[in-house]
């Protein structure tokens, strides 16, 4: 078990400029007030724009600056490209690496993390950015398409054990009640445990998440562990208590293959990443996540606090 | 204590086999065996005949499999004081049960590498995942240990390698890790391909050699073994891709005995009957049969009825055992008393006690009867009806479902052109002789009654603002169409809008019919919203339905219905557009429409046409039937108006259409009495 | 849609809620007994009974699974991370979890917890709470008047601190909405705290606070840090016009209509503070408490003299921790 809640995790102020000056920035726009003022404030030698195809932005949408285009369907085959355009030859001990991971994609912001954490890089800020307004709850859809082809991110999937008398899955769930229940769906047979967002982003919104997790509770059957929460903007914290739960389901009795499924917050999702790295590489874990055509752009607005992660690699 | 009662968790929340252990299964497991056409008896556990297991969500089909399976097995023998290998020589046959969704096959394919060598990879990696399987119930089972031939056991198995691996396997033990190790080899092979750029495993036996060769080889070397069958049982067919199920089929295609094969798949799961040699497909009923769970329940509703009540009580037993005994004669002993029901005989007072002793005439349906008979003019003039007689004719003040039936009498008479104040007498007539006792079964009166019925009593329940009548356990069963899921997952919503009522199901044992009217709302939602999984088309499904069931509506509450207890309909398929065909069959894959089997033969022609059922979950949606009784020819350009998404204005068209067949029409013009109608439709 | 629509989605949502995060706490009967008080209309806009329930249906509750885990929260987000960081940076940003480690347990030892206001309230409740669930030792939580001594050793009686070797002390609280009780803490506590030890760090962590009362408190300048594990901003007052509540202002439920309904009843209830304490209009409420700055249609009850059936209890009894 790693005590991941040590690293730094800070607010960055509205008010005043910001310090750090990095040697890459890169950023996924979707369009956000949120995401184009972190762009804007963020100093940094070289700053990019990651443009999702899930997105469908055409071209005249694109915003200013350097944009790199992901092409591909497939989240490796997007930041392996990525990665040999931007971070070919960069000295991985020394080179300032700043990622907004707030416009990412999940699978993405998945693969391009380990990728980091594979190539050797030692030290990476993320930053996670909320808005000030959110539109009206109960149904928001973030998803443009329903339909969702679960199935294992790139990187992430793990030995696979094929006696399944006692797999979990764990969910980290928002607000899309399809698909928490496409994912649930997909490993019918797998215990599963929900890990709701609290403290949330907003006093209103645990409840809603709670609901909406209900309302897929059909797919998801009894849970097997009561409440567990996790902070719904703190990956470390996330980090732990999935490292916490973990340990001791498998005191009990070991686990037979784990599916990690991180479909709240990027922060959240993040946190998912983390304990995946720092205890679960070369097990039978896997990430799996409803994969979608194409994906609303945000419809919050605003900007409200904007959250520094300190990613220091390698885990012990 | 109001809040304990109120926490205590609802017995019929597991819904899903996933959660439920070998024991609850067992347990809970409803046999009835001893009956013929039995559940169990149709899987045929140790035919060598392949089974394609077809069930909806939660047809019980996972439930079934597993109940075939080795560890079931092995559970029921202990418990009858039976030794595992006379167990498995008794019942002939050893289950192996499998889930795709392990297999995360969703990997096995892109990744910038060509499908050919992916289609080799998950050939060989099938058969490593069942050949291993196999063993562990060889290991089980001692097979070689216990009859101290372990080690030439092992030779004559690695003998049907292409390649024999390294290493000296002495056990089945050694053989077992030795296939790990070579299922961990591909999975990082295949995992890493991206990152690597190759995707080159050495494979060391082809298909079939082990799961064929290995069965083969343990039936001649045991006795025990000589006559039975190895049953590999993979469930949820519809996680592997068309490529991927091409290569199954040809397996079962293929197949060896004593081996065969259980395939468990969702209704729109098989997404192809094809193999891989070239256009051919597997043949029903010579190479595999099929079991589709959801029509057997369907098909036999007394044993449907019988296994709801069983699994009811069970579960029920489950959730009070700490408590209390298990005697039949306890609260659990007529289950369906717990659920207040309504009385809507024709001369139910019930009826009679929504009209608050309202005089007949000022009651909401003759009120449209004087509204129409005003408009059509036939009110006035030299021949005018006289409408309060006429109504006064028609009144059966305490028997609101005889005015009712009056009423369609009469409105049916009007559209055949016939004289109305002659027809409300000869009604009248009959009426009071009805009353009087005279009920003859094959009379105009008693048949239209006894067909109309249901329709009547929904239509007095809607006009005067009440609720429809969803009420009890029999209702619940039909509502639930064969699917014990769906049975389960009513009467869990039903339990917990009677907790939240506060009337404390579990003390007080009566649930009451607000609690059952919100349940039975709130599952019909369910149904409806659970099963659009199939995507945008999902939405297309639910627009379709959502036209035909309110053509069905029209019918059911107009003042002439054409066909009584309407849900059901007939086309000829041929005739249809290719979307709508698509969405239709859709809608069946989703379990939406349920086909009925034996379409209808054209009088005049040879196709044969298909019907379908709205499934009765949706039915409490739009104030529909249960029952279904009528059936209805859709002409062609109905059904694409109704499928066809696209066909806006032309399915405005046919909404209209049926609004003027099931009405009365009134002419504005006067007609007297004794005129002949020429413009009415006649129906 | 009708009323029966309304009353029945309205109903159904307040069932899921019941049964999921408001840990089961109402039967229909309640909420149909309580909305019996106030009145129909044939007007859907009108009708009291229709807002009553509309209100009931965004309102926001935390079972006390959630204020535990918020306590939780709390302590490790707000007080020990902070605390960790510190000596991480001290310590040239060591990863040396022994090394933390030893060096937190130390700066807890000099850590004391306090809880705010009157110790019959639920301020002082959640103490015990708090220290169960981040598994602390009773020595480190003290009252306020533990803080101070009187020194009669050299004459007059002086204040003094008690334990100097004491470095932080920590004011734990469940609702900051004003800030007027940290306003009376910080003069009587904190400010003659600081004046006699000035290594002391004095925080002020809530649960939930407004904006209003967190600037309040931070305006004040001398707590070293105020923090709240939700922050309720305006979007939270119910009838300002960026509720959050009324949003997508739809028919029937319109605000201006329904603030008249609950200013009518909230000044018979609680004349002074008609939508709650200074104002508050907030649509909140915990497992062992709801805070007055709750619309009191929510709370009142005969404990505060009126003869009115509330929905969620101020100080409820039921609900054994």
């Amino acid at each position: 078990m790693i005590d991941y809640t040590i690293y730094f995790r800070e607010n960055l102020p509205l008010d005043s400029e910001w310090g750090a000056e990095y040697d890459i920035f890169i950023s996924a726009y979707n369009a956000s007030d949120r995401v184009i003022d972190v762009f804007n404030r963020v100093r940094a030698k070289k700053k990019i724009w990651i443009l999702h195809k899930e997105y469908e932005f055409v071209e005249g949408q694109y915003p200013d600056g350097v944009n790199f285009v992901c092409g591909s369907d497939d989240e490796a085959d997007c930041i392996l490209s990525f990665s040999d355009a931007h971070l070919e030859g960069r000295d991985i001990t020394t080179t300032k690496i700043c990622i907004d991971i707030t416009g990412l994609m999940r699978p993405h912001l998945a693969f391009f993390i380990m990728h980091l954490y594979q190539r050797g890089f030692t030290k990476i800020d993320a930053i996670y950015s909320e808005p000030s307004h959110y539109k009206r709850k109960e149904n928001t859809q973030f998803s443009s398409t329903p339909v969702h082809k679960v199935r294992q991110v790139a990187g992430f999937e793990g030995v696979m054990n094929n006696d399944n008398s006692n797999d979990l899955l764990i969910i980290g769930a928002g607000y899309e009640s399809d698909l928490i229940a496409d994912v649930a769906d997909e490993k019918d047979k797998a215990k599963k445990i929900v890990l709701l967002g609290l403290p949330s982003l907003r006093a209103d919104m645990y409840q809603q998440n709670a609901w909406r997790a209900q309302q897929a509770s059909d797919s998801i059957g009894e849970s097997t562990a009561g409440k567990v929460f996790a902070p719904a903007n703190d990956p470390f914290v996330t980090a732990s208590v999935l490292s916490e739960l973990v340990a001791k389901r498998e005191m009990s009795e070991p686990i037979t293959n784990l599916y990690l499924s991180p479909i709240a917050t990027k922060a959240q999702t993040l946190g998912f990443v983390l304990f995946f790295l720092g205890e679960r590489q070369r097990t039978s874990t896997s990430l799996i996540f409803p994969f979608s055509q194409s994906y609303a752009r945000d419809s919050a607005t605003g900007i409200s606090r904007v959250w520094l992660y300190t990613l220091e690699f390698p885990f012990p | 204590m109001i809040k304990s009662d109120r926490r205590r968790s609802n017995p019929f929340v597991i819904t899903k086999a996933v959660d439920l252990t070998d024991e609850q299964i067992q347990s809970l497991w409803v046999d009835v065996v001893n009956e013929p056409n039995a559940m169990a008896e149709s899987a045929r556990p140790a035919s060598p005949m392949p089974t394609v297991i077809l069930g909806g969500k939660g047809s019980g089909k996972t439930h079934l499999m597993r109940y075939h399976s080795y560890e079931l097995q092995v559970l029921r023998y202990r418990e009858a004081a039976l030794q595992v290998r006379r167990g498995i020589e008794r019942d002939g046959y050893i289950g192996m049960y499998l889930r795709c969704s392990g297999l995360n096959a969703g990997r096995f394919s892109g990744k910038r590498q060509p499908e050919e060598r992916w289609r080799q990879v998950f050939a060989y990696y099938i058969e490593l995942w069942l050949a291993q399987s196999l063993l562990r119930v060889a290991i089980d089972l001692n097979l070689g240990s216990e009859d101290g031939d372990e080690e030439v056991l092992c030779q004559e198995i690695l003998q049907l390698f292409d390649k024999v691996p390294e290493g000296n396997a002495k056990t089945l033990r050694d053989i077992a890790l030795l296939l790990a190790t070579l299922q961990k080899d591909l999975d990082y092979r295949a995992n890493n391909c991206v990152v690597t750029g190759k995707l080159e495993p050495e494979i060391l036996v082809t298909a079939g050699k082990l799961i064929f060769g290995v069965p083969r080889i343990l039936s001649q070397r045991y006795g025990f073994l000589k006559e039975t069958k190895f049953v590999f049982a993979i469930d949820e067919y519809e996680n592997l891709s068309e490529p991927q199920q091409r290569f199954i089929n040809t397996l079962v295609r293929e197949r060896e005995l004593p081996s065969t094969f259980r395939i468990g798949g969702k209704l729109y799961g098989i997404k192809t009957w094809g193999t891989e040699s070239a256009e051919e497909e597997i043949l029903l009923n010579s190479e595999y049969e099929l079991l589709p769970l959801d029509e057997r329940y369907r098909a036999n509703k007394s044993k449907y009825r019988e296994f709801a009540n069983a699994l009811i009580r069970k579960r029920l037993a489950a959730s009070f055992e700490p408590n209390g005994t298990q005697e039949e004669s306890g609260p659990i002993g007529d289950i369906s008393k717990i659920f207040e029901t309504s009385n809507t005989s024709w001369d139910s007072p019930e009826l009679y006690e929504i009209f608050f002793g309202e005089p007949s005439g000022n009651r909401v349906h003759f009120q449209s009867l004087r509204t129409k008979l005003i408009e059509s003019g036939l009110s006035e003039g030299n021949n005018k009806v006289e409408v309060e007689d006429l109504i006064q004719r028609l009144a059966a003040p305490n028997f609101p479902l005889l005015e009712k039936l009056n009423l369609l009498l009469l409105y049916q008479d009007w559209s055949n052109g016939k004289n109305l104040v002659q027809s409300s007498y000869a009604i009248s007539l009959l009426c009071k002789s009805f009353v009087e006792g005279n009920r003859k079964r094959r009379g105009r009166y008693v048949g239209t009654l006894d067909h109309y019925k249901g329709d009547l009593v929904a239509q007095i329940l809607r006009e005067n603002g009440r609720k429809q009548d969803y009420y009890g356990l029999d209702n619940f069963v039909a509502m639930s169409a064969g699917l014990p899921r769906a049975l389960l997952t009513i009467l869990k919503y039903v339990m917990d809008w009677s907790a939240f009522n506060g009337e404390e199901p579990f003390a007080s044992f009566r649930i009451s019919r607000e609690a059952q009217h919100r349940g039975v709302k709130d599952a019909s939602d369910w149904f409806y919203e659970n099963m659009r999984k199939a995507g945008n088309d999902g939405f297309l499904v639910q627009a379709a339905i959502d036209r035909l069931a309110n053509i069905f509506r029209i019918n059911r509450f107009a003042e002439k219905p054409i066909e009584c207890s309407l849900i059901t309909f007939s086309l000829d398929e041929n005739s249809v557009n290719l979307e709508a065909r698509r969405i239709l069959k859709l809608a069946e894959s989703r379990s939406f429409l349920i086909r009925i089997p034996g379409g209808q033969r054209e009088r005049n022609s040879e196709r044969i046409t298909m019907k379908f059922q709205l499934n009765n979950m949706l039915a409490p949606r739009w104030d529909l039937p249960l029952g279904r009784r009528g059936a209805i020819p859709l002409k062609a350009h109905e059904v694409d108006a109704i499928f066809d998404h696209s066909k806006t204005s032309e399915f405005q068209h046919v909404l209209s259409e049926w609004t003027e067949r099931t009405r009365v029409a009134t002419i504005t013009k006067r007609i007297k009495p004794d005129d002949k109608p020429n413009q009415q439709s006649l129906f | 849609m009708t009323k029966e629509e309304h009353v029945e989605r309205l109903e159904r949502k307040i069932k899921y809620l019941s049964e999921g995060t408001w840990e089961h706490r109402l039967t229909l009967a309640d909420v149909r007994a309580w909305l019996a008080q106030f009145q129909v209309s044939v007007d859907l806009e009108q009708d009291e009974q229709l807002h009553a329930l509309f209100l009931l249906s965004e309102f926001i509750y935390f079972g006390h699974i959630e204020i535990r885990e918020l306590l939780r929260s709390l302590y490790r987000d707000l007080f020990r991370s902070r605390m960790i960081y510190e000596i991480r940076r001290n310590h040239g940003g060591t990863r040396n979890y022994a090394e933390i480690s030893v060096k937190y347990e130390e700066l807890k030892k000099k850590t004391r917890f306090l809880g705010v206001g009157n110790p019959s309230e639920s301020g002082n409740h959640l103490l015990y709470y708090f220290r169960q669930e981040n598994s602390l030792g009773k020595e480190l939580f003290i009252h306020s008047h533990q803080i101070f001594r009187r020194d009669t050793a050299s004459g007059p009686a002086t204040l003094v601190v008690r334990d100097p070797d004491i470095e932080n002390y920590v004011y734990i609280d469940d609702l900051c909405g004003s800030g007027t009780q940290a306003t009376q803490y910080m003069k009587d506590v904190v400010r003659p705290l600081k004046a006699l030890n000035q290594n002391a760090r004095v925080y002020y962590f809530v649960l939930f606070a407004t904006s209003d009362g967190l600037k309040a408190v931070r305006d004040l300048k001398c707590f070293d840090a105020v923090e709240a594990v939700f922050e309720l901003d305006h979007t939270f007052k119910t009838f300002e016009a960026t509720s959050r509540v009324f949003e997508n202002e739809t028919a029937p439920f319109l605000r201006s209509q329904i603030q008249q309904t609950c200013l009518k009843y909230g000044s018979q209830l609680v004349p002074d503070h008609p939508l709650g304490y200074k104002n508050g209009q907030l649509m909140l409420g915990f497992s062992h408490n709801t805070p007055d700055n709750t619309l009191p249609i929510f709370w009142a009850d005969a404990s505060i003299g009126v003869g009115w059936t509330p929905i969620f209890r101020r100080y409820n009894k039921d609900y054994g921790w």
